[in-house]
């Protein structure tokens, strides 16, 4: 039984089909991307398996589990956690008690009020682990508005594996990065752990070549090309639509 | 980050920092400061009777019931990041609820007291079941319009007196342990008793990991949702405890005050909690209490002088918000970082 298995779902908003009978399989440790030209529906199609937004038609499921018109919160309960691809994060907490609060959020301590937090040491040495994981270790007392923009990237991508996902949904963790951040962030990517399945999308080239072993391409919210990179890579239709355009386009920062 | 392409791989890599204990040294340090100032602050508040005449121990009774309602205000103001206009209706049900239940019912004081916290809690916890659905300007005004039906409820009661209200409420019985609260000073001790059991439930909640969540709500619900977290429960019960320290609040005024009338449960009043918690400080746990007393103390001085001293008031309110961010209470940590003091997190 595939881990994630999203089948034939569709999306318009009013006449414009931004999905069109999108199909998906993910097994337990893939390595998936999402790759199409702005507009192609990548956020849209995200936004659809992490809750946010319903499916017009067709199904999503986790491992079996039917969560097509799930709420986010009851999604990331059953195991999809997801980043975004601007910065969603606690700005005047500091990263440690970021990290605890998404530790938290999967652990039955979660509607205590009347211990002191600081007593569950469990949560904290979860959330050092993470950061150590992520590199963010040097600033973990720090607050995060005063970490630089690829440690926030960094710490977008711990704050949803601190949910202890089995799929990892990443929205351009790469987005607005420089060469140096990417190529941090690429090797953090690649270093997790395999149990996880990762779905991300993505617009720089360097991090889906650097961490995925499939990709999906989508062009005006339709299945264009799937395969390895290598296949993509190869194919006609694809380089006339993307790969050609983004070489061109390198270094952008990408809004969908 | 401005770094350089060859060395992307350092920089940012762990080194010997695991070593480092992973509890928080900020957050002890807190702590601790925060026990000490509270130690503090109440061996003041203790002495207080024994240092100012009766007039000023009956204006700082005000003060300390006023602090109770405002750091109730404070959980959802400053922890969870919601700006309510009804909190005043909540005072008004603790105080009905102690006006009915010991000067029309007849029931001793102590037990009319817990039965106004508990109607209070459950009132507010309702309420907010059905508010906190909603955020920002609608939240506002829904809180609004909650907090006007319940002070036309309490304006058209021919029950309980309608406009004019009810007078002569008893204050509670202390002659078990042979005091008598219709002094000043005595009354003074039961509502710094009280204060003192409000703000230690307070501390507990916003330092749980229940707390914590509210925080987490306060700097960006989106992702607490997409952490998991259902947000609905933790604001509605937030607000039943903001609620019910309101209605402490108000049980304690028609005590202190020997009647309650609608006024009470106005939204200007509900508009002044919220000014007194910002003037105060709204990041600091304490800030309502330094903003409770500045308001009671500079009403008291100013309307002395003019009738119009909440114009002043207005003045002062956009002072605070254009040049002391953190309010009094910031101020005050900003002094103290400057002398090597305790660090405050208050200030922005």
């Amino acid at each position: 039984m595939s881990q994630l298995s999203v089948k034939d779902i569709s999306k318009s908003f009013g006449a414009l089909s931004v999905i069109d009978k999108f199909d998906l399989e993910l097994s337990m440790g893939d390595r998936h991307a999402v790759i199409g030209p702005n507009g192609a529906g990548k956020t849209t199609l995200f936004n659809m398996i992490s809750g946010w937004i319903p499916p017009d038609k067709g199904t999503i499921e986790i491992e079996g589990l039917d969560i097509t018109n799930h709420s986010p919160q009851a999604v990331t309960q059953a195991g999809l956690a997801r980043s975004f691809q601007k910065n969603t994060l606690f700005d005047w907490l500091t990263v440690a008690e970021s990290l605890r609060l998404a530790v938290q959020a999967s652990s039955n301590v979660r509607f205590n009020f009347l211990q002191p937090a600081r007593r569950f040491g469990g949560l904290q040495q979860r959330a050092h682990e993470i950061a150590r994981q992520m590199e963010l270790e040097p600033v973990f007392h720090r607050e995060v508005r005063t970490l630089s923009y690829g440690q926030k990237r960094q710490l977008e991508v711990g704050m949803a594996l601190a949910c202890s996902p089995k799929i990892l949904l990443l929205d351009e963790p790469a987005a607005g990065t420089s060469h140096a951040e990417r190529a941090t962030l690429v090797r953090l990517l690649t270093t997790l752990p395999k149990n996880v399945t990762l779905l991300l999308v993505e617009h720089d080239m360097d991090v889906v070549f650097g961490v995925c072993s499939q990709i999906t391409v989508l062009n005006y919210g339709r299945i264009v090309a799937s395969g390895t990179p290598e296949e993509v890579r190869q194919d006609p239709e694809v380089r006339a639509a993307y790969l050609g355009e983004s070489a061109s386009h390198d270094g952008e920062v990408a809004h969908v | 980050m401005e770094q350089p392409q060859s060395d992307s791989y350092q920089g940012q890599s762990g080194g010997d920092v695991s070593s480092h204990d992973p509890m928080e040294p900020q957050a002890a340090r807190e702590h601790k400061t925060f026990l000490l100032t509270s130690l503090a602050g109440l061996l003041f508040l203790i002495a207080i009777p024994f240092l100012v005449g009766e007039y000023y121990v009956s204006l700082a009774s005000e003060i300390l019931i006023f602090a109770i309602l405002t750091s109730g205000v404070n959980l959802l103001l400053g922890y969870t990041g919601l700006v309510s206009l009804g909190h005043a209706a909540f005072m008004g049900v603790g105080a009905y609820a102690t006006a009915i239940g010991s000067s029309l019912l007849g029931y001793p004081v102590w037990f009319v007291m817990l039965a106004s916290i508990t109607v209070s809690l459950v009132i507010a916890y309702g309420i907010g079941l059905l508010s906190v659905r909603t955020k920002g300007v609608q939240f506002l005004l829904i809180t609004l319009a909650f907090g006007q039906m319940f002070h036309a409820i309490a304006e058209k009661t021919r029950y309980t007196g309608g406009d004019d209200g009810m007078t002569n409420i008893p204050r509670i019985d202390l002659s078990l342990i042979g005091l008598d609260a219709d002094h000043d000073r005595v009354f003074y001790f039961f509502v710094l008793v009280c204060f003192v059991i409000a703000l230690a439930l307070l501390r507990l909640v916003v330092d749980s990991p229940f707390g914590r969540v509210l925080v987490g709500i306060r700097e960006n619900e989106k992702r607490m949702l997409a952490l998991g977290y259902s947000t609905f429960p933790y604001k509605a019960l937030a607000f039943g405890i903001s609620g019910m320290l309101a209605g402490l609040a108000g049980s304690l005024w028609v005590q202190h005050s020997f009647f309650v009338n609608p006024h009470i449960m106005t939204w200007q009043m509900s508009g002044e909690a919220l000014l007194m918690v910002i003037i105060g400080g709204s990041k600091a746990f304490f800030g309502p209490l330094l903003g409770a007393a500045f308001y009671v103390l500079a009403k008291d001085f100013l309307s002395d002088i003019t009738e119009a001293y909440l114009m002043f008031f207005g003045l002062l309110f956009v002072l605070v918000v254009a040049f002391f961010h953190g309010g009094i209470a910031g101020f005050i940590a900003r002094i103290f970082n400057r002398t090597g003091g305790p660090a405050g997190k208050d200030d922005q």
